[in-house]
């Protein structure tokens, strides 16, 4: 799985419920319900029911919800 | 592939998303990570442990761990080498003869079977490669006890069983059944041992008897009572026979002569299909045996060396399977223009015992 292939971030959102993360990407905040990633400049936040992360790893993450119900993806400002 | 899996619980103010990205950045796989307020659960392995260890007190939090055995799952069991010997001991075992079983309703018989297998090498925990082709094994067996017919062998997985086939026992002793008789002597001699399968002895061994003497009586006698019951079996005893022979001077015979081999080279580019099992044969091997023809001249001098076992070999055929010849003595010997004749006498111990009928009166 390391860098079979160098590939930039790729975020897929498999049935509205869970995100895939693969890439270099940074875990700002985790809360109970919801998770704030940062990939790249933008800052995806995703809001939802019963949030497991599946996998946290180095260039792969998986957070799977029973039902996303807010996701926002929007460009950060912060240096 | 062994991992262990640790369920890890970190309990903190905050930081723990600061945490859990110094852990990913250390190249440690975290899976099944739930948060709740201020606790986050999640598994990891042994590595990640340590890591876990490692940075827990600059970020200020408390950690729990706890083995995941519950949930180790088939995944980690097909990994672990365990599985894999637990899988390998059978395979290696599948390679070794585990029972030797003889089944026969007789148990002399198996037991000789058995006697002989273990000769062979074939007993438990050898390895199947080295067992004999089933063809030399029946072979073997069969030669060793010629009350066999056949020999089957069973082989399941790693059990061998032997399945001795009996050839029928053939009766050929039915003697009709005459009427009673006492035994006699056929001709005059001296009695050896008796082999009687009935009747009651009369003659005792050493005794000399003449012909028609008694030998054994059918007639059982017990003060007042008198039970005919037969007698059968053999006497043997001890006899001189005269015997007058002739015999062709010059004996004409066959003899098996040199042995001729010969070896033809047959390249394997010669054979219409080549890399078949015939092509390999590059050398191929004929051997041929010459029969040549011999005579033998019978001179003055060769008595004993030639005439008198070629007459042993006659009369033994002649007696049957039970006579022995004991001794010989040349009387004379004539030696004609193309016969040789002659008389000698054989000192024979054979079943001198023939069947008399008993009269019964009525």
């Amino acid at each position: 799985m390391k860098k079979l292939f160098n590939i930039g971030s790729q975020i897929v959102i498999d049935e509205f419920t869970s995100l895939r993360i693969t890439g270099p990407y940074e875990l700002v905040t985790l809360g109970p319900d919801f998770a704030i990633i940062k990939s790249g400049d933008y800052l995806i936040e995703t809001t939802g029911e019963a949030l497991i992360v599946e996998k946290l790893a180095e260039e792969a993450a998986v957070f799977s919800f029973d039902v996303i119900t807010t996701m926002e993806i929007r460009i950060s400002h912060e240096v | 592939m062994k991992s262990n899996r640790y369920i890890v619980k970190i309990a903190g103010p905050k930081n723990i998303p600061a945490f859990l990205m110094t852990l990913k950045s250390a190249g440690i796989s975290i899976t099944a990570l739930e948060s709740e307020k201020q606790v986050a659960y999640f598994k990891t392995d042994k590595k990640g442990l340590r890591q876990v260890r490692k940075h827990r007190r600059k970020f200020g939090l408390k950690v729990t761990v706890r083995l995941a055995v519950n949930d180790r799952g088939l995944e980690t069991l097909f990994r672990s080498s365990l599985f894999l010997i637990a899988m390998v001991i059978p395979f290696i075992c599948s390679f070794f003869l585990w029972s030797v079983t003889v089944d026969s309703e007789r148990p002399e018989v198996s037991a000789r079977i058995e006697k002989k297998l273990r000769e062979d090498g074939i007993v438990k925990f050898r390895p199947l490669v080295l067992l004999p082709d089933e063809g030399e094994m029946r072979r073997e067996l069969m030669q060793e006890d010629p009350n066999l017919s056949w020999v089957r062998f069973k082989r399941v997985g790693t059990t061998l069983e032997v399945i001795p086939m009996l050839s029928p026992v053939l009766n050929d002793k039915t003697e009709k059944e005459g009427p009673p008789s006492d035994l006699v002597a056929r001709t005059g001699g001296v009695v050896t041992r008796f082999a009687l399968t009935k009747g009651e002895r009369v003659a005792h061994a050493y005794m000399t008897v003449k012909k028609g003497d008694l030998l054994a009586s059918g007639v059982l006698e017990q003060g007042e009572e008198r039970v005919v019951v037969g007698a059968a079996g053999a006497v043997f005893g001890e006899y001189w026979m005269e015997y007058k022979f002739s015999i062709p001077k010059v004996i004409r015979f066959k003899v098996q002569g040199e042995e001729k081999m010969e070896f033809v080279f047959k390249p394997p580019w010669h054979n219409k299909t080549l890399f078949s099992l015939e092509s390999l044969k590059v050398v191929e091997a004929k051997s041929t045996i010459i029969q040549r023809d011999a005579q033998l001249e019978i001179v003055k001098g060769m008595e004993e060396d030639v005439v008198i076992p070629l007459l042993k070999q006659k009369v033994i055929t002649e007696l049957g399977a039970e006579a022995i010849i004991k001794e010989d003595k040349i009387l004379q010997v004539a030696f004609d223009n193309d016969k040789v004749k002659g008389t000698v006498l054989f000192l024979i111990n054979d079943n001198i015992a023939i069947k008399r009928p008993i009269s019964q009166g009525d």
